[in-house]
């Protein structure tokens, strides 16, 4: 086969301007190389990945090359190669002497993407190998990038305007005669004072939102469609010859609107946010934080859902717990009015209250219970735990020998022992294994020996110490009752309860083994235990003191169980003050912007005299006539107290449980014997059953023989003890209502 | 584009306060008149700083009084971060909230206001504010 030659082996391994070899390659054989080309390691022609790619040397390059074998002539060369073998910038080198040869390569030969740098012996047919010995370039020149991320963000500062309304006194003086009233009303920012017509109310109550309806004249029907859900602050200012007054009487927005095309009236009727309020809410503590901290939060009773949450629900809830109400003031802002009657404000009488305005409204039979019943019920196990201490003896050995009665086994006894159902050995059993040597034995006055051998010893058992425990749980249910009397003539009692329940699984702690339960594998060098044994290795925790009970609550603490109570019996108190409030007395004045929900007054007209606090105000005002009367309902509780408030701490009866149950008598029971009775009271058979020998003194087939066993029947546990358990805990609590005053005589 | 923090009427942010917040004086013998507004935002993620030094320089809002000399003076004006801080608060200093508010009704900040008239001048006075230093949200 003819032999190739090549000026252009490529040699792979030229990696960088600045290299340091040795690189050496070529090729000798079937292809023999006259000249290699040194290039990028695994070089793609237009790679960009490739250094090379794109590459113009700044400066020339020096390179050392050398060759082996020596060259045959001098006339080698040197030269930059593109990937079409064209070379560029080619000069004469000297291989004779073998190299190594530094020459420099033009930089400005470089016109084009080269594949590397091409060394050529001048021999036409002696294969060699060439060795770049380094190549060395100018400095580095390039670009350097930081990106740059620039972030605009807004920023202002944040106003709130102030309306601070001065209003004299002297404008609310009966004596002026005559006063002026004149309403400014503003409509998603715009005044439309101007436009109002026919009639005008606001009218507030306790846990309401407040409302508030006016007419206007539209002026383009453009403006319609913009009335729905619309801003709507209303002031009214009212001045007489003494004095002027401003306030602010509402602030909400447009709920709804009608249209009258017949005179271009609009009616708006428009509402505060008091139901959004709430529903807006994201946790438990923003709807707390709503009712002022003065509701009684129980988790337990009434729980917060992070997953699905209800906090419109949660509100109602906890506003049922509430000592006072809620609104939003004529400002926007949200108000807890406490339910406590002070002195009044303000005392009206006949000359200050329009005629024949004044009304009484007794509380119905049906709102006023006899008592009102706070009930917390509390489901959790009573843990019992029961022990027992068993203690058993061999027969004496002159019985082995004269009967041939058998020893007891240390595994029938074990398994006995450890088969006895819910009754567990507490420990290890104490199984006495008899001494392994000779015993002299009396029978009759000679000493007879009875040998017991060693090794075999260890199998037998000749007394047993033992405490066996049981444990058991009692369903159980406390219950916190307290009574709120009210005295109502309805004879109808109101009853509020709850029921908590201490979750925990107590067929569980009955049954399941704990991981000390393998402590009692091994006799000898087992693994040292991971836990300390409590002799109670079997069941978890807890371990109720020995023949005592434990009121298990589990996750329930002591504070959960006073919330809750705290939580009913404000539910209670709040109830029944709702009830005593429903007893009221209302009259109309004239137009008044000084008094709102919560603030208490008095009247003394017409036989009636009251002191109370304001539930309910409305404002009516007739722009055509110019009437403008204020309406005050007063709620006058019959009650004691200045304040409502309530506060309840609960106590759990003492758990007094003392178990005593009677350990049975292990004895030793042999049939087959002529004295063997012929019946038993089979409660008494307890402790080791066997036979005598056949071979034995005294042995008779015609007795009872027993199956050979060790026999325990364990005490039952006593009835009181076993089904569910009904109880009462008490409670320590502190209430009062605050009441107003009514009196009417003639 | 504005930045998303508001005065609010509640702490659960429902409510953004869009018209001058009033309050009621009697003359002769005002009684102060409080009221709490939540600074906050319900936008996701966001935190707000003072401009002048983001995450070091306090938060203040201030009492500006757009009319020196007429209508209510900025010394009726009490500021402070608890109802119970309103008794000591020195009428018509500014207060400082934080050097940082993040979003979200859990992080919305109360400022209570306390209003006590000196002026006896009956009417209705607008050149109250509360300003906040200039705001920078991220």
């Amino acid at each position: 086969m003819p032999t190739l030659y090549t000026n252009t082996y490529p040699v792979a391994g030229w990696n960088s301007e600045n290299f340091t070899g040795p690189l050496t390659g070529g090729s000798s054989g079937f292809i023999e190389s006259l000249g290699v080309t040194f290039q990028e390691t695994g070089a793609v022609e237009g790679d960009p990945g490739n250094w090379l790619t794109g590459w113009r040397p700044a400066a020339d390059l020096s390179v050392t090359v050398s060759c082996s074998p020596n060259a045959g002539v001098t006339s080698g060369s040197i030269s930059w190669i593109k990937w079409d073998d064209t070379r560029l910038g080619a000069q004469t080198i000297d291989l004779s002497g073998g190299g190594p040869v530094t020459v420099s390569l033009s930089a400005a030969a470089v016109n084009a993407d080269i594949r590397g740098i091409n060394v050529r012996s001048g021999d036409s047919s002696t294969a060699h190998d060439f060795t770049l010995s380094n190549t060395s370039g100018g400095p580095v020149v390039g670009d350097a990038t930081l990106p740059l991320s620039i972030t605009v963000s807004p920023s202002a500062n944040v106003v709130l305007p102030l309306s601070v309304d001065v209003s004299s006194s002297a404008a609310f003086s009966a004596s002026a005669g005559a006063s002026r009233w004149t309403p400014t009303v503003h409509v998603d920012g715009a005044n439309v004072s101007a436009w109002l017509t026919g009639s005008m109310s606001i009218q507030a109550a306790e846990d309401s939102p407040r409302l508030a309806t006016l007419g206007l004249i539209a002026q383009t029907s453009a403006r319609l469609a913009t009335f729905e859900g619309a801003s709507v602050t209303i002031d009214l200012a009212l001045t007489n010859s003494l004095g002027t007054a401003v306030q602010r009487v509402f602030t909400g927005v447009v709920e709804t609107w009608e249209f009258n095309p017949a005179g271009r009236l609009v009616s708006l009727s428009c509402r505060d946010g008091w139901n959004e309020r709430p529903a807006a809410c994201l946790s438990a503590a923003d709807v707390e934080a709503m009712l002022g901290g003065m509701a009684s939060p129980a988790p337990l009773v009434l729980a917060w859902n992070d997953s699905e949450p209800d906090p419109s629900g949660y509100f109602s809830g906890l506003l049922e717990t509430l000592p006072g109400a809620t609104c939003i003031d004529a400002s926007g802002q949200w108000q807890v009015i406490p339910w406590d009657i002070g002195s009044p404000l303000e005392s009206f009488t006949d000359d200050d209250i329009i005629d024949e305005s004044l009304s009484v409204n007794v509380a119905r039979r049906a709102d006023m219970p006899g008592k009102i019943s706070a009930v917390l019920n509390h489901r959790h196990p009573r843990l019992h735990q029961a022990e027992v201490t068993l203690y058993w003896f061999r027969v004496n050995f002159s019985d082995f020998i004269l009967y041939g009665f058998p020893w007891l086994m240390k595994h029938t006894a074990q398994a006995t022992l450890e088969g006895l159902g819910e009754w567990h050995i507490k420990g290890v059993a104490d199984l006495v294994a008899p001494a392994a040597m000779t015993h002299m034995v009396n029978i009759g006055g000679s000493l007879v020996p009875y040998i017991v051998p060693e090794i075999i010893n260890e199998t037998l058992v000749e007394e047993i110490n033992v405490t066996l425990y049981r444990r058991w749980y009692q369903e159980t249910e406390t219950t916190y009752t307290y009574d709120i009397a009210l005295g109502g003539s309805s004879g109808r009692d109101q009853t509020l309860s709850a029921s908590i329940t201490s979750e925990f699984d107590a067929q569980a702690w009955e049954t399941l083994p704990t991981t000390e339960q393998s402590i009692a594998l091994f006799s000898a060098n087992g693994p040292a235990p991971t836990v300390t044994p409590t002799g109670y290795e079997g069941l978890p925790l807890p371990h109720p003191a020995a023949n005592t009970a434990i009121d298990h609550w589990g996750a329930v603490v002591q504070g959960d169980l006073d919330a809750a109570g705290a939580h009913l019996l404000a539910k209670a108190v709040r109830t029944a003050a709702k009830a005593l409030r429903s007893t009221t007395v209302k009259f109309s004045r004239p137009l008044d912007l000084r008094y709102g929900l919560g603030d208490v007054l008095s009247v003394a007209a017409y036989d009636v005299a009251a002191t109370g606090q304001v539930v309910d105000l409305a404002l009516d005002l007739d722009l055509d006539a110019g009437n403008a009367t204020a309406t005050y309902t007063l709620a006058v509780p019959d009650a004691a107290g200045g304040s409502t408030v309530s506060s309840a701490t609960l106590t759990a009866p003492a758990n007094t449980v003392a178990h005593a149950l009677t350990a049975p008598t292990l004895g030793n029971h042999f049939g087959a014997r002529l004295d063997t009775p012929s019946t038993f009271v089979e409660d008494d058979l307890q402790g080791f059953l066997f036979n005598t020998a056949t071979t034995g003194n005294n042995y008779s087939a015609a007795k009872p023989a027993f199956f050979e066993q060790f026999r325990i029947v364990m005490p039952e546990i006593p009835a009181p003890y076993r089904g569910g358990l009904k109880q009462a805990g008490s409670v320590s609590a502190s209430w009062s209502i605050a009441g107003g005053s009514l009196s009417i005589s003639f | 584009m504005a930045i998303t923090f508001k005065f609010y009427s509640d702490a659960a942010l429902t409510t953004a306060i869009t018209a001058p917040l009033a309050f009621s004086q009697a003359t002769p013998s005002p009684t102060p008149d409080d009221k709490v507004v939540y600074l906050g935002s319900v936008a996701s993620g966001k935190t707000a700083e003072a401009v002048s030094d983001p995450g070091v320089d306090q938060i203040v809002v201030s009492i500006v009084d757009s009319a020196s000399g007429s209508g209510s003076p900025a010394t009726d004006v009490k500021l402070a971060l608890s109802s119970g801080g309103l008794s000591s608060a020195t009428a018509g200093a500014p207060l400082n909230i934080g050097t940082s508010i993040a979003s979200g009704t859990a992080n919305a900040t109360a400022i209570h206001i306390r209003v006590l008239d000196s002026t006896g001048s009956v009417g209705t006075h607008a050149d109250l504010s509360l300003e906040t230093n200039d705001l920078v949200e991220s």
